[in-house]
């Protein structure tokens, strides 16, 4: 008897969660979303049923420009199995125009970019789950 | 101390490596096991088969204990929190004998499917693992930001991992021997841009253990060279690899609040420091941690290693032992093998890599992208 684990292999995709369920929607359809803490104000990254910065656990979601720049990037050439059909890839540290930072894939090969470069959160997905990707926004 | 050269043991299971690296360390101690009150074990990579590793080692060894036994998990930093359970045990004086010991064997595993785990270790599994993360993809992005803020090359980098090779030539206990050039770091394929082969760790199995005692104990043992535990320093600056808001990518915060503290308990500046063992698993790492432990000036870590400072015979020697790089990385026990090198050093048993005079060290174990730092200093007292 044989039976197939119909579960993704963990870490290949976001998990389903009733929290950041929103936040995923809203990924596919190319808007980049966080929480705002009610109690303190401020924004974090990722979105958490807890304030990073004050624990208060009263907060709404917020749309993001879903712009910023570069703050670094690496190109993997040795990866983990299950993306070995992706290699090489970009990932690097987005830092968004509201004081927030995001890793994510850069759809761009490592010696095209720059520090600082600006970038663009764009709706990217691997078998129909949201792929957090930036573009540069300034093709050269 | 006691450890079993650095390598790869496809044919030695964890449970033999664990007792040539104990015995070894207990018999040049010259502790009887019923002296033995505590033992502090790291805990095994997941491709140990035998669960409840510590606790099967005591009863493979018929060793009892009347203080402590503990199996300790700190990802990167478990050796050094083995060994710091093992000092403080002694310390706060519940303990006369205490033995902190680990094995870590991995390079059974396919790297990429190794990668498979560490993707889920190294970053959110919900918002970092599907992105693809791998360990040393967090040290590169430290390496590019580095290396435009800075104008560093990766020629002048690629200085680390031959200082680091020219140190293990001389090491017996070192995985990687033969020279390298420069010429041959930057050849190497790429790994995670812009970090090659060979400015990363390789993959390694090892296993060390380290006796730690009281000095009147080691006194009636018979030691007249004895290596102390001067200062202690831990910070964890509550990141998991990525923090919330934006700061500086091209330098690492935790061993700075560390080093800060040992350096204080043990009243000394780092420029007292005759060498420093790093934990540093790519060359961009022992880079930055040059400079967040004071030895080098900020942004001037990778000229340094140019300039011969951090080798043997240099102002500041670093990873004498050949460092992660080249002496190899079995990172659950990485900080044993950096705490067996400073007690070499600190002896005077280092034979042709021997720091002339070295009276105190620094040792170090970081987790994550150096989140989490623990750095002793050690020094000789005869």
């Amino acid at each position: 008897v044989t039976t197939t684990d119909p579960r993704p292999i963990p870490g290949t995709v976001p998990r389903d969660e009733a929290f950041t369920r929103p936040f995923w929607q809203a990924a596919a359809e190319g808007r980049l979303t966080t929480t705002r803490c009610r109690p303190c104000g401020r924004l974090q990254f990722p979105p958490r049923i807890v304030c990073v910065h004050c624990w208060g656990r009263d907060s709404v979601w917020q749309e993001l420009g879903g712009t910023g720049v570069l703050a670094s990037f690496t190109e993997i050439h040795a990866g983990p199995a299950v993306f070995a059909e992706e290699l090489p890839y970009t990932i690097g540290l987005v830092d968004l125009d509201e004081g927030l930072r995001v890793a994510a894939r850069i759809d761009a090969r490592f010696t095209d970019l720059r520090l600082a470069d600006p970038v663009a959160f764009a709706a990217r997905s691997r078998n129909g789950t949201p792929l957090l990707t930036f573009v540069p926004t300034n093709r050269r | 101390v006691g450890a079993v050269p650095v390598g790869r043991y496809p044919s030695t299971l964890e449970h033999e490596l664990f007792v040539q690296a104990f015995l070894a360390a207990v018999t040049e101690a010259r502790v009887d096991r019923s002296m033995i009150d505590a033992l502090a074990v790291c805990s095994p990579r997941p491709y140990c088969d035998q669960g409840y590793f510590s606790t099967f080692m005591a009863g493979f060894l018929g060793l009892t204990l009347t203080e402590l036994l503990v199996e300790i998990l700190g990802n990167g930093m478990t050796g050094g929190l083995a060994f710091d359970t093992a000092v403080e045990t002694v310390r706060s004086g519940r303990a006369r004998v205490a033995v902190a010991v680990g094995v870590s064997r991995e390079t059974q595993v396919r790297s990429d499917t190794h990668m498979e785990t560490t993707m889920r270790s190294v970053g959110d599994i919900d918002f970092h693992s599907p992105l693809g993360v791998t360990p040393i993809s967090w040290y590169a992005l430290n390496a590019t930001a580095y290396m435009h803020n800075y104008a560093v090359t990766r020629r002048e980098l690629a200085a680390v991992a031959v200082k680091n090779r020219s140190h293990a030539a001389i090491n017996p206990l070192a995985q990687y021997r033969n020279p390298i050039s420069t010429d041959d770091v930057l050849a190497a394929r790429a790994v995670s841009e812009p970090l090659h082969l060979l400015d990363v760790s390789p993959r390694s199995d090892g296993a060390a253990a380290v006796v730690v005692t009281d000095d009147a104990t080691a006194r009636r043992l018979g030691h007249d060279v004895l290596v102390e535990v001067r200062g202690r320093g831990f910070a964890h600056e509550g990141v998991h690899q990525v923090p919330s808001t934006p700061r500086p990518v091209d330098q690492l915060f935790a061993p700075e609040t560390a080093a800060a503290a040992a350096y204080g308990e043990a009243g000394i500046d780092p420029g007292d420091l005759s060498f420093a063992e790093i934990y540093a698993p790519t060359s961009i790492v022992e880079v930055l941690a040059t400079e967040s432990l004071g030895l080098i000036a900020r942004g001037d870590g990778a000229k340094a290693a140019v300039a011969g400072t951090t080798s043997l015979g240099g102002r500041i020697p670093v990873c004498t032992s050949g460092g992660c790089l080249s002496r190899g990385h079995p990172p659950m026990v990485t900080p044993l093998y950096n705490v067996v090198e400073a007690v070499t050093q600190l002896r005077h048993a280092a034979g042709a890599r021997q720091v002339p005079d070295a009276r105190l060290g620094a040792v170090t174990a970081e987790l994550g992208d150096y989140n989490g730092a623990i750095v002793h200093v050690l020094g000789r007292t005869s």
